[in-house]
């Protein structure tokens, strides 16, 4: 997802925003210099290049008007509400108010509170989960700016391997937004994140496709374009939309909605579409109430 | 403590919005921010520098004083105000439905420009003239409804601190020294806006070198009082506004001098002044009304619906006591409405002539523009004054007014005197048709949206 970041933001290409962009790539080649400082593990035991990095994109994240996953809030939310309110979620609809009281939320990869923050906005009891604890401490700096927001966000620096433990059935959705990407082991991932969730609870997922396109533009294109160090990107990773159907259904779930998801770098807004080939985002549901194997 | 909170939360004198300027623009905003279900549970204060009026909606039934300041109102604002429940207190009280407008001026052989309600799509009225008292009395009641909004009355903000970080709050000093803060400050605090000074944001203006004298008049019943006069004269046009069945309301622009003179003329003479502006023999010019000729054969291709007929305009019989006042017109325009946790709205970030009667309506365009954003914005999880959301609103408004506001400065000039040494060799009569055939685009624009 960073990279499409930095592809659009490059394309728009102010002066301004070049030079934070530069420093972004300067501090991630630091650290990929000097031999990562501080490691994150991952379930599978691999450190991932990719946490560091969006450590590392830290505090811009909050700062920046180019940041792309803000402007994803505004597909992905509304994605999230309409299937909250389409499952037996919520009874008694209050007309078109968005409103999460009572719903417990695990966001997982939560980076630095984007999607977290808007959440606990609507009221949602929303935990936050990341491995890096450089991004928890930015996301609980950041929210402390909203006084409303301590009643209902919670952050937690651990991996969804360690929090899946402690958190079996606890919560009635599980978002995992912009994440399975980063991800090696993807079955055991969802298969954590299914493990916190009730039965019959919401799983949201929203990634980028594996497809051509998703290569040119996210992969080859960051790359030719010189600020996303070559080979960083592990386009192995994706997963496209067939194999996570798949892999959901697999591991006891529903399909219920699934909906492409496209930027519009003139006007800088995403639009759901059904044009999945770029991104797209998926609302599954716990059928079995079967514990995976932890 | 004044200030009593609408909500408990855990920072004392927090607000999530305040609006600062209870004019008609900052009160009918309150109203429909405190309306919106959205917005049920977050608390919004308006402050207002002026003594709280004692007005009372029962008093403003069947009285015999008409307030010199009146608004004549779209079809547009009739709406807002209807969704808010304010236009039924209005109608209840005193509002004045205009179906019939005639514009002319000198040169054009004495025949008037009519829009005409019966020509004009289905459209009930072309305008509604309502004082601006009543406008305000009545929003103010049905602000009552309400208890997720808190009105301040005679107080004044006395410090502005927006800071530079975009996540902190906005923090103001009151005139006794309470400190409040809010994440969205909005300016409805008119023409000289101090929102806006503290903002430091570009604003363009100029003034006209006029004034604007305004009065109410009796005058002579013709039959329903329902129709809008206006007439260009060189130094700038004349407006009868119906206000009752045999009171209109008068808004003269003309140069500052002869306003001056105006207001210091007896009664008596000031109804001739004004009885001779309207009726005196214009120069008859056989160019001018050719020029008419082929604009209207162009309006016919548009389809504009409008008829030529000779004017006969009403006779003013009495100027009603004290109700002399002249207002300084200008133009004015803020390159940008918004900054991060703070917005104008109305006279605030765009100021124009009152010639074709938009000011105030352009500030409610504003503000169901504004609510429609933050509720969108607001229903995703958008903190209030994310400067996202400003912007869009800023995008559209300066789309809709940006245009407006230069074809009336444009109409001012070409039928005002600012531009007179320039249009000596052409002639009256093609300035003001122009003006005339500009004018319509508005009443057009009206029906349209
Ligand atoms: C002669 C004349 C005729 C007009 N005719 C028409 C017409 O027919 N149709 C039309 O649409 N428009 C007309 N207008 C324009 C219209 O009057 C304005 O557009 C309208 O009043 C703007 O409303 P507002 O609430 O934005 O500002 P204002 O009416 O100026 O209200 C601002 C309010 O803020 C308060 N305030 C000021 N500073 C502070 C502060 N620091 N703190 C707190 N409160 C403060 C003031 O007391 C006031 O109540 C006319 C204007 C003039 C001069």
């Amino acid at each position: 997802m960073a990279f499409i970041k930095n592809v659009f933001s490059r394309l728009k290409i102010h002066t301004q925003d070049r030079n934070k962009i530069l420093v972004t790539k300067y501090s991630y080649n630091k650290y990929s210099d000097n031999g990562n400082k501080r490691s994150f593990k991952f379930h599978d035991g691999a450190v991932d290049p990719d946490i560091q990095f969006h450590s590392n994109l830290g505090e811009e994240w909050w700062w920046s008007n180019e940041n792309l996953l803000i402007h994803l809030n505004e597909v992905r939310i509304p994605f999230i509400i309409n299937g909250i309110y389409n499952s037996h979620l919520i009874y008694g609809t209050s007309g078109n108010i968005n409103n999460l009281k009572n719903i417990n939320i695990l966001d997982v990869g939560c980076g630095a509170g984007i999607l977290s923050e808007s959440l606990a906005r609507l009221e949602g009891n929303v935990v936050g989960l990341d491995p890096s604890t450089a991004l928890i401490n930015i996301a609980r700096k950041h929210a402390k700016y909203d006084f409303r927001l301590e009643k209902y966000l919670r952050y937690e620096a651990t991996s969804i391997n360690d929090f899946a433990k402690s958190n079996v059935h606890k919560f009635d959705v599980v978002i995992a937004s912009e994440v399975i990407e980063h991800i090696s082991n993807k079955e055991k991932f969802l298969e954590n994140c299914l493990n916190c969730l009730k039965p019959q609870g919401a799983l949201f997922i929203t990634t980028p496709n594996k497809t051509l396109m998703s290569k040119i533009f996210i992969v080859k294109l960051a790359e030719r374009l010189g600020f996303v160090p070559i080979g960083t990107h592990n386009f192995d990773k994706f997963i496209t939309f067939e194999e996570l159907k798949n892999l959901l259904t697999k591991l006891g779930c529903t399909i219920k909605q699934t909906q492409g998801m496209v930027y519009n770098p003139i006007t800088q807004k995403f639009i759901l579409s059904y044009y999945n080939i770029l991104m797209y985002a998926v609302y599954a549901q716990k059928i079995s109430s079967f514990k995976h194997e932890l | 403590m004044i200030i009593k909170r609408a909500l408990s939360s855990s920072i004392s004198n927090f607000y999530d919005i305040i609006i600062t300027g209870g004019g008609m623009i900052g009160s009918v905003l309150a109203c429909k921010l405190a309306s919106n279900p959205v917005f049920r549970n977050i608390s919004i204060l308006l402050i207002e520098s002026g003594p709280k009026k004692p007005w009372n909606i029962e008093l403003t039934k069947n009285k015999d004083n008409f307030s010199n300041r009146v608004s004549s109102l779209n079809n547009n604002t009739k709406v807002l105000l209807q969704k808010i429940n304010v236009w039924d207190i209005i109608e209840s009280c005193s509002c004045q439905d205009v179906s019939q407008i005639k514009v002319w001026g000198p040169g054009s052989n004495n025949i008037s420009t009519t829009f005409d309600v019966e020509d004009n799509f289905n459209l009930d009225h072309l305008a509604y003239i309502v004082e601006n008292d009543v406008l305000i009395a009545a929003v103010m009641t049905a602000l009552n409804n309400y208890d997720n909004v808190h009105v301040l009355h005679d107080n004044i903000v006395t410090e502005y601190k927006i800071s530079k970080n975009t996540e902190e709050t906005v923090k103001l000093r009151l005139k006794n020294e309470e400190h409040i803060e809010c994440n969205l400050l909005i300016g409805t605090d008119g023409i000289n806006s101090k929102v806006r000074q503290a903002m430091d944001v570009q604003y363009l203006s100029w003034n006209y070198n006029q004034k604007a004298v305004v009065a109410t008049l009796k005058i002579e019943r013709l039959k329903d009082n329902n129709t809008a006069w206006q007439k260009f004269l060189h130094s700038g046009p004349i407006a009868l506004l119906p206000l009752a069945d045999e009171i209109s309301s008068l808004v003269w622009t003309t140069t500052p001098d002869y306003a001056k003179m105006l207001l210091s003329l007896s009664e008596e003479s000031f109804v001739d002044a004004l009885n001779t502006a309207l009726w005196k023999e214009p120069i008859k010019d056989v160019f001018a009304s050719s020029v008419t000729n082929i604009v209207s054969a162009v309006l016919k291709t548009l389809n504009i619906h409008e008829k030529h007929e000779e004017i006969i305009p009403p006779t003013i019989t009495q100027v009603l006591k004290n109700t002399r006042a002249a207002f300084p017109v200008g133009f004015g325009h803020a390159v940008s409405y918004v900054i991060p946790h703070v917005a104008l709205v109305g006279d605030a970030a765009h100021r124009v002539h009152p010639l074709a009667g938009q000011g105030v309506n352009l500030g409610f365009g504003d503000v169901e523009c504004l609510d429609s954003i933050l509720s969108k914005y607001f229903l995703i999880g958008v903190k209030l004054g994310d400067i996202r959301a400003l912007r869009e609103y800023e995008t559209i408004r300066q789309r809709c007014n940006v245009p407006k506001l230069i074809a009336i400065d444009f109409i001012q000039k070409i039928a005002g005197n600012s531009w007179s040494p320039l249009l000596a060799t052409t002639n009256a009569g093609f300035q003001v048709t122009d003006a005339v055939s500009l004018l319509k685009k508005f009443f057009i624009d009206r029906a349209a949206t």
